[in-house]
């Protein structure tokens, strides 16, 4: 546990940092000369001074630097030291939406659960939107957690140390992040489908692991495909929940689509390739979908199972399972996505009821599934792209065969985890976010 | 993962590994000293450029202990070192007779589920022979109809100690090994007083105790907190536990079934005498949270993981019988999910209950950090927590002799979490042993 600090405002001085003697020799700031003060992505030179009628956990520093950094004095600080500079914080961001009018109802809704253990955080936590980023003035306007009142406050900010990125963005203003935050900024960059399985079939730990994948084109590899493979999954590279996705099987000169719709499935029987291509066209426009080898899975009662594993990152960096799920299609429909009417349960109980087995190949199975998902979600890193938050989409085939179907690192919603029974679980994902955060914004774990 | 053979084409001072472990292609290694377990011996390196996978060994290595062939094994070249792994070794008994392919297919049924991976071996006190540097135990073969096999093994890279191991062999032992036992020192209740109150984090979640020195030790902690506990430095959580008050000059002595003495302060020497002849210590009562009548503790199960990192892998809550002074879960006594307790006895909210568990977590983790700083190496540890009224968490009693942590699960009935718990140290010695 690092201690904490309140800061005090001192009237007396500028630009001067005041420490209780004893602690400063524990931090080692005892030294003369130069150091920096550093809140967020600023700092400010200043002058240490230390005094017997400072409580050991306050630090005094003076007002001009508090205004000019902004900091919220109603947050306890962790310190650490690196080089010339002492950075207290975490100062993390929050870029939640792109609209600055939907922070607020957002804020409550759903963002507040990510401070539900404010006290393992501790700092200061804004969150802000896309609107709200004042890129030639440096300030982001957007709200800021008062830890005493529970009151997200409104207003003017400068840039924070880290930032847990939950929407997509342009490259313009991935650029912009990148410059600002190297490394100190995740999931930054959202893949699609295609480049997933783009990227991940190059890696050698993963690529068995991966149905074959294609890009559908207009004048199309579709026929050689729907002979090697029977059956068809195409999916538009975008897509998610389910939505948008044909099944196409062959049935020996005919071919069957087959798609969801609110009220069930509905199918179309062609007689031709032709005409399957013409039916295709007609759905899927201009949009880019992919082409992906359908596997069957192992089901219950004709109903799809898979599986979605959240795996987050914490504060020691490393990956973590957070749950497994399994969701359950509705009887006959082509995807299992709870949206379209499905169910979530679980993960182990379903592994144990759709193969017949015990807790112990339960258990074995899931740990198998754990490891290739953590490959995966190194071969991501591999690739370019600083996750810390992914939801990994995985289907059983009857021989107990691991596929991973889909990847989504834009913030996969840990809601699931309440559907199944597990609330703490979800709360854990959030907090997990925060912890990584806090890592990149400089504080790690305490080593052991 | 890959297969060792025996290579009749060998010298005696020759090994043979494949091609694609040579990882400097242009100075490749020529001479390795390879690694199993604590082993160690200097060989002459031949590559094979065949696609099996598998290190060759000469025929007659003469060695007083075998290298199962059977398995499938890791392997590592680090500079020069080659490393042949994880090989991980449990003490679990005084006597090897007293172990049994039978009962361990039972206890280490668990064994299955993990992967083919290097050498496990399950050995008793008296297997270890330090002069040969070689342990009699039974080693895990998956895929046999018969998985425990008998055999003679090298001292392991990681050895998990699960019985008690007399002080003199334990030097032997860490003399050949340095730190690669867990959990290494037993410390006693003193011990965990003694070494942590010192930090001032911990220090607000420890009872204040004493050595049970003298009756006016005994005095001047009831004359501070009214009502003490007598507990055994040594003994378990629950043995010789005795609650003390004074009331009009006489002392009122309860024990662990409820049974209640009257002492008048001039017997108090000589009643006492024993006490403190056999190493007790008082500690602070904590005004203890009760539901129905029972007691409520928390049992934390404190682990290192495959990461080599603390964590808590499960949190039950124990009711004891009503009335009672423990909570040991007996026949009247029942076990919940950390988190359905504390919704339900302590009314916290979800918010309130996260949090709690989340401070119950870190204030184990840095407790284990700080145990690991002050004496020793552990790995699976059973914290017990109690939260009083106040909700302030308390930390009782660090089990860290031979934690037994399916006791509770035989109430809370979760196979998959259970699985969890056994396995997570055997996955802490093989990242130990360098994998």
């Amino acid at each position: 546990m690092k201690k904490k600090y309140k800061i005090i405002p001192d009237m007396k001085f500028r630009s001067c940092l005041t420490v209780n003697p004893f602690r400063i020799e524990e931090l080692n700031i005892a030294k003369k000369g130069i150091w920096y003060f550093r809140f967020g992505l600023q700092a400010f030179e200043l002058k240490v001074e230390t005094s017997d009628e400072i409580a050991i956990d306050e630090l005094h520093l003076s007002i001009d630097v508090i205004d000019q950094a902004g900091i919220p004095l109603d947050s306890q600080y962790e310190i650490t030291i690196f080089g010339n500079e002492i950075i207290i914080g975490p100062y993390i961001g929050i870029l939640a939406t792109h609209e600055q009018s939907r922070l607020e109802e957002l804020l409550y809704a759903s963002y507040s659960k990510y401070i539900y253990d404010y006290p393992a955080i501790g700092g200061a936590i804004l969150i802000f939107s896309l609107e709200g980023v004042d890129t030639k003035n440096d300030i982001i306007e957007g709200f800021m957690y008062n830890p005493v009142t529970d009151i997200w406050e409104k207003g003017q900010y400068c840039y924070p140390s880290s930032i847990f990125k939950t929407i997509s963005m342009n490259k313009e203003l991935r650029s912009f992040f990148q410059t600002k935050y190297k490394d100190r900024i995740f999931n930054i960059y959202n893949f699609n489908k295609w480049q997933m399985y783009d990227w991940l079939s190059n890696i050698s730990t993963v690529k068995d692991y991966l149905p074959e994948t294609y890009l559908y084109k207009k004048v199309n590899n579709i026929e050689s495909l729907i002979v090697k493979h029977e059956e068809l999954y195409i999916k538009p590279i975008y897509g998610s929940r389910g939505r948008g996705i044909f099944k196409v099987s062959n049935l020996q000169g005919k071919y069957k689509i087959s798609y969801d719709k609110n009220d069930g499935k509905q199918e179309v029987i062609v007689n031709s390739i032709v005409e399957l291509l013409e039916f295709l066209e007609s759905q899927i426009k201009h949009k880019a979908y992919i082409i992906q080898r359908a596997i069957v899975p192992q089901m219950i009662d004709e109903r799809m199972v898979d599986y979605r594993m959240i795996l987050t990152k914490d504060q020691s960096g490393n990956w973590k399972e957070n749950g497994l799920v399994s969701r359950l299609g509705m009887t006959g429909n082509i995807t299992s996505n709870i949206s379209t009417g499905g169910e979530a349960e679980d993960g182990e109980t379903i592994l144990q009821k759709s193969f017949g087995i015990d807790a112990h190949e339960s258990f074995r199975l899931h740990k198998k599934m754990r490891e290739v998902a953590f490959e995966a979600a190194l071969g991501l890193e591999k690739s370019g792209v600083h996750c810390g938050n992914l939801g990994i989409d995985m289907l059983l085939g009857k021989d107990q065969q691991i596929w991973i179907i889909e990847i989504n690192n834009i913030n996969p919603n840990a809601l699931i985890m309440v559907r199944v029974g597990d609330r703490n679980q979800y709360y854990k994902v959030k907090l997990a976010n925060m912890l990584y955060a806090k890592k990149l914004a400089g504080f790690s774990e305490e080593e052991a | 993962m890959l297969m060792i053979k025996q290579d009749p084409s060998l010298l005696q001072s020759e090994i043979s590994i494949p091609m694609t472990l040579n990882n400097q292609p242009h100075e490749p290694v020529r001479r390795v000293v390879f690694h199993f377990g604590q082993w160690q011996r200097d060989f002459l390196v031949r590559y094979r450029d065949d696609s099996e996978q598998q290190i060759g060994l000469p025929e007659n290595l003469d060695l007083p202990f075998q290298i199962p062939l059977n398995l499938k094994y890791q392997v590592k070249l680090d500079g020069h070192h080659l490393i042949l792994g994880p090989v991980v070794g449990f003490i679990t008994n005084q006597k090897k007779e007293n172990l049994a392919p039978k009962g361990l297919n039972i206890s280490y049924r668990y064994m299955r589920l993990l992967d083919d991976n290097g050498l496990t071996f399950i050995c008793a006190v008296d297997g270890i022979n330090v002069k040969e540097q070689t342990i009699e135990g039974y080693y895990y073969s998956h895929n046999d109809e018969e998985p425990w096999k008998k055999g003679v093994f090298p001292f392991p890279a990681a050895l998990y100690r699960r019985a008690t191991v007399p002080n003199s062999l334990y030097s032997e032992l860490v003399n050949i090994m340095g730190d690669e036992i867990f959990n290494s020192y037993p410390f006693n209740k003193w011990e965990t007083w003694d070494w942590l109150s010192s930090n001032p984090e911990l220090r607000r979640h420890l009872p204040y105790t004493e050595r049970f020195s003298s009756v006016q030790v005994l005095d001047s902690m009831l004359s501070r907190f009214g009502t003490v506990y007598a507990k055994q430095e040594n003994g378990k959580a629950s043995e010789n536990l005795f609650k003390i008050s004074k009331e009009m000059q006489a002392y009122h002595v309860f024990d662990s079934e409820g049974k209640e003495q009257i002492l008048p302060e001039e017997k108090a020497e000589e009643f006492f005498s024993s006490f403190i002849k056999k190493k007790y210590i008082l500690q602070q009562e904590i005004e203890v949270s009760r539901y129905e009548g029972r007691h409520i503790d928390f049992r934390m199960i404190m682990q290192k993981d495959g990461n080599q990192q603390w964590g808590c892998t499960a949190i039950i809550t124990k009711f004891g019988e009503r009335n009672g002074i423990t909570t040991i879960v007996s026949d009247s006594g029942f076990a919940l999910s950390g988190e359905n307790a504390l919704r339900k006895v302590f009314k916290l909210n979800r918010k309130q209950t996260f949090r709690k568990l989340e401070e119950m977590t870190s204030i184990c983790i840095e407790m284990c950090k700080a145990l690991e700083r002050t004496g020793g190496h552990y790995a699976d540890l059973g914290v017990d927590l109690m939260i009083d009224k106040n909700l302030k968490v308390w930390i009782l009693e660090i089990n860290n002799k031979l934690p037994d942590h399916s006791m509770p699960f035989d109430f809370l009935k979760d196979a998959n979490l259970l699985q969890k718990v056994l396995s997570t140290p055997l996955e802490y010695a093989r990242a130990r042993a360098g994998f």
